[in-house]
């Protein structure tokens, strides 16, 4: 690995021990060089690799081809592919006759697979099944273990991809809760903003309005009637889009034009 | 020990560590990893700012050091930690991040990877089959004369995979050097911290 020595306020430090910047796989935190350890290593690391650090790859990966797996299909299997993939693993020869064999056991096709099973053996798993573990909307230590339950063959530790946050950016500046003819402005829903500590957002509050910030259960709450330059902010600082900002003023939800 | 860490609530108090026992720290760094000096310790641990110390639960602590950011408020990055009086080790992201430092380091075997990334402990055949890779013990001299010193048990060790460039994990030696080469059963290192564990996900608090 190059040594890109990083920028220090003493050289002096850096040619006694210099300091590198080190790759770090965007999927699941580790260097490349352990990406396949990982359970989700042909479907996000090794694609983000690839793309973006197409040195590192060629100089870990270069001359081996790595078996992808088939992504994962969208829907489970119809009764007919289940009987395809069924007569593919055991009686190549009869898949001529499925067309036959699924009029005749029209609405009764669980009958049907069950004589199969007892004729031929287990059916063949559907893919869609097999690991079905992006749905879940927070990385956990525990979904480790789920995984490989029901992953046949090698079992992968390591670190799971983190799950992109396409979970959607949601804000509602609800204001003008008013306390004695003083108003507040209260924010919900920072925390959807990625890389965003409700702390900071709350501190760059009170300095902008001058007045007191604070922050309780995930919303923010600032002295004063603020609707509009809330909004603003938010968009500008935070780079958050404009469609996700909602205001709400007496009780009427409208989204920041 | 930590496989489920989380900065945000894990963590309880927050104490700058007085200059005594930052060199403390210091010495005992020096003394277990021999090929460290003295000018190499300055350079990764912080003169000006002090060290910060957090508090995992009663028996475990976490040195950080500041780093300052553009457009957020400063944080604190981990760069040791210490559990119980056990040994002072770096965090595997300052291993990482200095290539050269040289803390004491043994070498496990591959098919040992795996395991080691779900946190299980080393044993023995990881260290002493082809691709694993210890200190000699004492028994055998270098040019000089000294006794080139084995693994004691209670030692820290930073842990490298055979053909991988970057460290693999951090643990404590629960044999010496010399019973796992001759006794070659059990568990040889525990394992305090791993790649990808919530220490090392948790870059900065």
């Amino acid at each position: 690995m190059v040594i890109h020595e990083v920028e220090e306020e003493d050289p002096e430090s850096n040619a006694i021990l210099p300091r590198q910047v080190v790759l770090y796989c965007d999927k699941c935190g580790m260097p490349p060089e352990y990406c396949e350890y990982g359970p989700d290593f042909e479907t996000h690391c090794l694609p983000w690799l690839k793309k973006h650090h197409p040195e590192t790859h060629a100089k870990l990966y270069g001359s081996k081809v790595v078996a992808v797996k088939p992504p994962r299909p969208s829907e489970p299997w119809t009764t007919e592919q289940r009987l395809t993939a069924f007569y593919e693993k055991y009686v190549p020869e009869k898949i001529e006759s499925i067309p036959g064999l699924l009029e005749k056991y029209a609405g009764k096709e669980e009958n049907l697979f069950s004589a199969l099973v007892k004729k031929y053996g287990p059916e063949p798993e559907d893919p869609f099944d097999a690991d079905s573990d992006d749905d879940d909307e927070e990385e956990s230590g525990d979904d480790e273990d789920d995984e490989d339950a029901v992953v046949p063959g090698r079992k992968r530790r390591g670190v799971k991809a983190k799950s992109t946050e396409t979970s959607a950016i949601r804000i509602l500046i609800q204001k003008q809760t008013q306390k004695r003819k003083k108003f507040m402005t209260i924010v919900h829903g920072m925390e959807t903003v990625p890389n965003v500590k409700l702390k900071d957002v709350s501190k760059t509050f009170s300095k902008k309005f001058a007045g007191s910030s604070s922050v309780k259960d995930k919303s923010i709450i600032v002295q004063g009637d603020h609707v509009y330059d809330a909004a603003e902010l938010i968009v500008d600082q935070f780079q958050v889009p404009g469609e996700c900002v909602f205001l709400e003023i007496d009780g009427e939800t409208h989204p920041l034009k | 020990m930590f496989k489920k860490f989380d900065p945000t609530t894990d963590v309880s108090t927050s104490t700058q560590v007085k200059a005594s026992v930052q060199r403390a720290l210091k010495s005992q760094l020096l003394d277990k990893h021999p090929l460290l000096t003295e000018d190499i310790l300055d350079a990764f641990i912080p003169k000006k700012s002090p060290l910060v110390q957090y508090k995992i639960g009663p028996h475990l602590m976490l040195y950080c050091r500041k780093i300052d950011h553009v457009n957020k408020s400063p944080t604190q990055e981990p760069i040791l930690f210490q559990h119980r009086d056990g040994p002072i080790m770096p965090t595997l992201r300052l291993v990482h991040q200095y290539p050269t430092l040289e803390f004491t380091k043994v070498t496990v075997d591959k098919g040992a990877i795996p395991f080691l990334l779900g946190g299980a402990n080393v044993m023995c055949p990881g260290l002493t089959n082809p691709g694993g890779e210890m200190p000699p013990d004492g028994a055998e001299q270098d040019a000089n004369g000294f006794d080139k010193p084995g693994l004691e048990k209670g030692d820290g060790v930073v842990i490298y995979a055979e053909g991988k460039e970057f460290a693999l994990a951090i643990g404590v030696m629960l044999m010496s050097s010399a019973d796992v080469r001759s006794k070659n059963k059990g568990i040889a290192i525990e394992l305090l911290h791993y790649l990808g564990d919530g220490l090392f996900q948790s870059d900065e608090i």
